[in-house]
């Protein structure tokens, strides 16, 4: 096109442009589309004087165009021209490599600071994760520890994971009794283990409850050794510890004996039967004066803390004087028991559990309705696999008790030797009919290579009850009887 | 030689599509064929704007420096090369006319050369008149005006390429391509009579 109008603007005259536009009828939109038009037809290769009758309304204006056109300047140096592009494709390479290798650095710089994050993320969660009560990131452990649990997929992988922390904080609080640390510290710590354990074992399935008590056991012996290292003022708190980690120790066994003996009364239950199994209990604790289960479970305020309607959520420390007493084995029958109110005041709730003092047969009820209560149904597949010979002997090795834990027969009842009374004939002494089972054994009468989980379990919290009695027995006439007194009433 | 010229040939031969396509990849000879085929349009229409011949070569060759710098983010999404080139071009031209007076003078020998003839004794006083009193008449025109002018008979660009880079339509382009010349034809008549 501009080739065109150079010949085309080389004819136009200079003064022509100021001659007027002929035919001035016309709009001005059509003149445009007319100018318009014959530049086009200039452009492509004709005349000005060329262009047909119709144009010459606007050829002044054609004229013009030429002349602008015609004094445009124009570059004419093409050494200029040469050196500018020689200049450009410089700076065009020049501008490839850095960007390259920049952009290589930033990847680079990129790459290690998502490395950098990562490694002092993951360290940080891995020296929360090894942490004590005393370290700085011990609360994101605890943190990391809600976010699990609430992320759990359901009830039986919360629960898992609750055993899981339970023993955690256990070892925690034995790796900071092995330190001289911080007597707070270990107090908090102490509290916390026992919390946690205290918890699960008052919420714990079937199947969780041999942990249970196997993490009591372990807890008792930790505060064992902690009662003897400790000063005496705050063996209080010890003592206070140790009355709530045998109730979870004994809740724990009492409901294995519960299912032991559902096990083997459900034949009675069927039969219609529901007394029998009651007579066939023993009245062992009767001449001791001492009831043989927690005497404040009948009682508001016990329990799970925050369900009793117009009851705080802590209970009065008149009920854990009680329960001490009766841990410590001291009569307790008949007394009354307050819980404290939401507004802070002590308030009578009844007396502690006649009945389970005077016949064990009433607390093996108990025990039985809890049973039917609490036994999920998938604890109920485990007793069904249990009762099967074939997949118990191959789920588990035989057991046979050793003698040595055998609890020692004294004048004096202690806690372990009651459960393991109220729950030796559960298991081993019935006078209802036997039902046959699956291989022909009885479930009142196992064998002893033939023993069913449960009953397993139950041996193991007996014996573990009667050991920690005994223990705490010889602490006692070393003249530390009135500790467990003074650490429940300040709790 | 036989082979550069080929070369040569193949290369004038490829399209603005293949030509960026390569500058953005690194080529830098690449975006030397674009500087090539577009400076002189790109030249023209900058010096009709700015008149100084060194400041013109300057901003064009700016241009293209622009371009670069740009030429990774360009894409063709409806509006062509050379409207794009042209864009930047009209946008160092505002900025270069904010920094400093425009036209203080006309040269004469861009005139002579410009002109494409040598002219005669005679005809000197009539062209340097008349390119003097049409540049002048050209600065009196409405910025859009002076768009039109100087993109289509300097820069030689289409009414489609003028309407890309102004982002208006064809139609209005063409209106403002009438209104501008009948404007500077008044102007200019209105110059003959009083002189």
């Amino acid at each position: 096109m501009k080739r065109q109008l150079d010949v085309a603007a080389q004819s136009a005259t200079p003064f022509e442009w100021a001659c007027p536009v002929e035919d001035a009828a016309s709009t001005p939109s059509e003149q445009a589309e007319l100018l318009d038009d014959a530049l086009r037809r200039v452009s492509e290769g004709e005349t000005p004087d060329g262009v047909s009758p119709e144009h010459l309304a606007v050829r002044p204006l054609l004229d013009l165009a030429l002349a602008v056109h015609a004094v445009a300047p124009r570059a004419h140096d093409p050494i200029a021209r040469a050196a500018a592009r020689q200049r450009l494709e410089r700076l065009a390479t020049a501008r490839r490599r850095p960007r390259r290798l920049s952009l290589m650095l930033r990847s680079a710089q990129l790459a290690a600071a998502v490395l950098a994050i990562t490694l002092i993320v993951t360290g940080t969660f891995r020296i929360a994760d090894a942490s004590l009560p005393d370290s700085p990131v011990y609360p994101l452990k605890m943190a990391t520890e809600e976010v699990q649990l609430r992320l759990a997929g359901d009830e039986a992988a919360n629960e898992q994971l609750r055993f899981a922390f339970a023993q955690r904080r256990l070892s925690e609080w034995e790796a900071l009794q092995r330190r001289t640390g911080d007597a707070d510290q270990l107090s908090t710590a102490t509290e916390r283990a026992i919390d946690a354990t205290d918890r699960l074992a008052q919420s714990a399935q079937a199947e969780m409850w041999p942990r249970v008590a196997s993490l009591a056991e372990r807890q008792q012996a930790t505060l064992q050794q902690e009662q003897a290292r400790v000063p005496e003022k705050d063996a209080d708190s010890v003592a206070k510890a140790l009355v709530v980690s045998r109730r979870g120790q004994l809740r724990a066994g009492e409901a294995m004996a519960a299912l032991k003996d559902k096990a083997a009364g459900s034949p009675n239950e069927a039969s219609g039967d529901t007394a029998a199994p009651r007579e066939t209990h023993g009245t062992s604790s009767r001449g001791g004066a001492r009831p043989a289960v927690d005497p404040l479970r009948s009682l508001p305020g016990r329990g799970r803390r925050d369900n009793v309607p117009g009851v705080g959520a802590t209970v009065s420390p008149g009920n854990e004087r009680v329960l001490s007493q009766w841990a410590n084995g001291q009569d307790v029958v008949g007394q009354d028991v307050k819980a404290k109110t939401r507004s802070g005041a002590d308030q009578p709730v009844g007396t502690t559990d006649v009945a389970g003092v005077e016949d064990d047969r009433a607390s093996a009820a108990r025990a039985r309705d809890l049973s039917r209560q609490d036994v999920s149904s998938a604890a109920r597949r485990a007793l069904a696999r249990d009762r099967d010979p074939a997949t118990s002997a191959a789920a588990s090795p035989t057991y046979v008790p050793s003698p040595k834990n055998e609890p020692a027969q004294s004048g004096r009842q202690m806690p372990g030797e009651a459960a393991a009374k109220r729950a030796q004939p559960a298991v081993s002494s019935s006078t209802v009919p036997e039902r046959p089972q699956a291989g022909g054994r009885t479930a009142a009468q196992p064998a002893p290579a033939e023993r069913t989980l449960a009953q397993r379990a139950a041996d193991r919290i007996i014996e573990a009850a009667a050991k920690s009695a005994a223990n705490e027995n010889r602490a006692k006439s070393e003249g530390r009887q009135d500790l467990a007194g003074r650490g429940a009433s300040r709790r | 030689m036989q082979r550069d010229d080929g070369t040569l040939v193949q290369r004038a031969l490829r399209d603005d599509g293949t030509l960026v396509q390569l500058a953005q990849r690194g080529d830098a000879a690449a975006f030397g064929d674009l500087y090539e085929k577009y400076f002189d349009r790109i030249f023209s229409y900058v010096a009709f704007r700015v008149a100084d011949h060194a400041t013109a070569e300057d901003i064009a060759e700016q241009v293209f420096v622009r371009a670069l710098e740009s030429i990774e983010a360009f894409q063709w999404r409806g509006v062509p090369l050379v409207a794009w080139l042209f864009r930047i071009a009209r946008n160092q031209v505002v900025d270069h006319s904010r920094e400093r007076v425009r036209r203080p003078t006309v040269p004469l020998d861009d005139l002579v050369t410009l002109s494409g003839r040598e002219p005669g004794p005679e005809s000197a006083y009539e062209i340097k008149m008349t390119r003097q009193e049409l540049l002048r008449a050209v600065e009196k025109l409405t910025d859009a005006q002076q768009q039109v002018i100087a993109m289509k008979f300097a820069g030689g660009l289409s009414n489609s390429e003028v309407a890309k880079v102004m982002n208006k339509t064809e139609g209005a382009v063409k209106a403002l391509q009438h209104s501008a010349l009948e404007s500077l034809r008044k102007k200019l008549a209105e110059k003959l009579v009083s002189a």
